[in-house]
């Protein structure tokens, strides 16, 4: 029998990171999506609640994540969603997508959409659906650089 | 990767962007990445490079936040690199280790990575060793390494640091069998943490009993900072470049026999997977297969 030289590495779907701005401390779906996407292949970086926008963005940066997936219940979601992009922007990290979730009213998801916003789901979302969001996006961003 | 890597790297200037992505050339071997490797190996970057491994829960991260902020104390920048063990099933994984440390989140004198080990058994090791060359080379003087210090690919990671930590706690259970020889040899340092917990006391009496030399353990809590800065100057005292000729040596020969036993079991790894396994018993199979390995370069 041969030993390869080159033997068994083993490859990831991807890096994200799951971060929670704003001060709701209700970190179950948080944990959930970074739980699923583990289970889904993914190498999560979860960092936790109540993060400042710039310390997500830093911490995105620092793991050059593939992907970034914000949970926020606490309703400000209009101002900390596109402070993250704004944060990424200053890091020189406009590429990487941001996919969004909480108790977000519908009215409000264009807004964040043209704002940046890869994707943005409501609570009762299937996970196939966020899961398919991440894979999309980690595919697209690969294949750019 | 976007823009290629210059051929003469002015590592100072590297942006944390830049720097981030560089780290995933050098952890999935990228071919753009290899010149960069080369240039690293060429030289001693000026630092030190502290390995910390240990049982789960002993309280490894939470030690290292205190180290930084120590260090932060003394004005010194600081990397860190926490390695966490990917799913065999899924290849996924949950790297926790960063929350422990997010106090020290957008300070920019501090840069933390997180590493999945992605099935390359102690195979992983090179590629940490040269994220921590690469950590120094840009400024980052102290790079410290988080590994989970259940088994050989923990041992051959940190074993490759300048200085060696292993972290211990009570209340764990079944915590001394992480002890099991080779990482107790390993270790420069025994940290006692928790010492605010009971059994801390007696746990260090054995541990003293264990290792060789009593002033080699030391008791830590790093949730209050207590025991941090003994802890800094014990490691410190240890620099390679104040040990002796022998225990370089010693290091040196460590290092090299993990290499070759991590890239050992990333070969075997790999052609295990397609041996028969279907005559005899299963010690018959296992000899046999032993028998039949060939190595080509
Ligand atoms: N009482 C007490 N608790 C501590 C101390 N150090 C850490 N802890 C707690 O122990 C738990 C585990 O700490 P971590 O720092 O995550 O331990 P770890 O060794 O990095 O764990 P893994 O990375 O999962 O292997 C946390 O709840 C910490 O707050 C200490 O000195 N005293
Ligand atoms: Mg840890």
């Amino acid at each position: 029998m041969r030993v390869a030289m080159n033997g068994g590495t083993q490859r990831s779907r991807g890096r994200v990171l799951i971060g929670k701005p704003g001060l709701d401390g209700h970190t179950r779906g948080a944990k959930f999506i970074a739980k699923a996407l583990a289970d889904h292949g993914y190498e999560v970086i979860y960092t936790g609640i109540r993060r400042t926008p710039a310390e997500i963005a830093t911490a995105a940066v620092q793991e050059d994540v593939d992907v970034v997936g914000l949970s926020l219940l606490s309703g400000a979601h209009n101002t900390l969603f596109p402070q993250v992009l704004a944060e990424l922007r200053k890091l020189g990290a406009a590429d990487v997508p941001v996919i969004a979730g909480g108790v977000i009213p519908q009215a409000d998801i264009p807004g964040l959409l043209t704002a940046g916003i890869t994707a943005v789901f409501t609570p009762g979302a299937p996970i196939e659906q966020i899961l398919a969001a991440f894979d999309e996006a980690c595919t697209r961003r690969r294949k750019m650089s | 990767m976007s823009d290629p890597v210059p051929s003469s790297i002015e590592w100072g200037t590297l942006t944390t962007r830049r720097l981030g992505q560089l780290m995933t050339a050098i952890e999935e071997q990228r071919p753009e990445a290899a010149d960069v490797v080369a240039a690293l190996q060429r030289q001693t970057w000026p630092g030190l490079t502290v390995g910390v491994t240990g049982p789960p829960g002993s309280g490894k991260s939470t030690l290292i936040s205190a180290l930084v902020r120590e260090l932060r104390r003394r004005r010194e920048r600081v990397g860190v690199v926490a390695v966490d063990p990917s799913s065999d099933r899924t290849g996924g994984a949950f790297l926790g280790d960063r929350l422990r440390m997010m106090e020290h989140a957008t300070d920019a004198d501090v840069l933390v990575r997180s590493i999945a080990t992605r099935g390359h058994g102690g195979g992983v090791a090179p590629a940490v060793s040269d994220l921590a060359r690469l950590l120094r080379a840009a400024g980052y003087a102290w790079v410290l390494i988080e590994t989970v210090g259940a088994g050989q690919v923990e041992t051959d990671v940190v074993a490759r640091a300048d200085v060696t930590l292993l972290v211990q706690a009570p209340g764990l259970g079944d915590e001394i069998q992480a002890l099991k020889k080779g990482i107790l040899e390993v270790a420069d340092l025994v940290v006692v943490n928790k010492s605010d917990q009971p059994g801390a006391v007696e746990l260090r009496r054995q541990l003293e009993t264990w290792a060789a030399s009593p002033e080699r353990v030391l008791a830590t809590c790093a949730t209050s900072g207590e025991g941090i800065a003994e802890l800094l100057q014990a490691i410190d005292a240890r620099r390679p470049e104040r040990a002796s000729e022998t225990s370089r040596l010693r290091a040196r020969r460590e290092e090299v026999r993990g290499l070759a036993l991590a890239i050992l079991r990333d070969r075997l790894d790999a052609s295990l997977r397609d041996a028969d396994v279907t005559r005899g018993t299963t010690w018959e199979a296992a000899e046999r297969l032993v028998a039949s390995l060939r190595f080509e370069p």
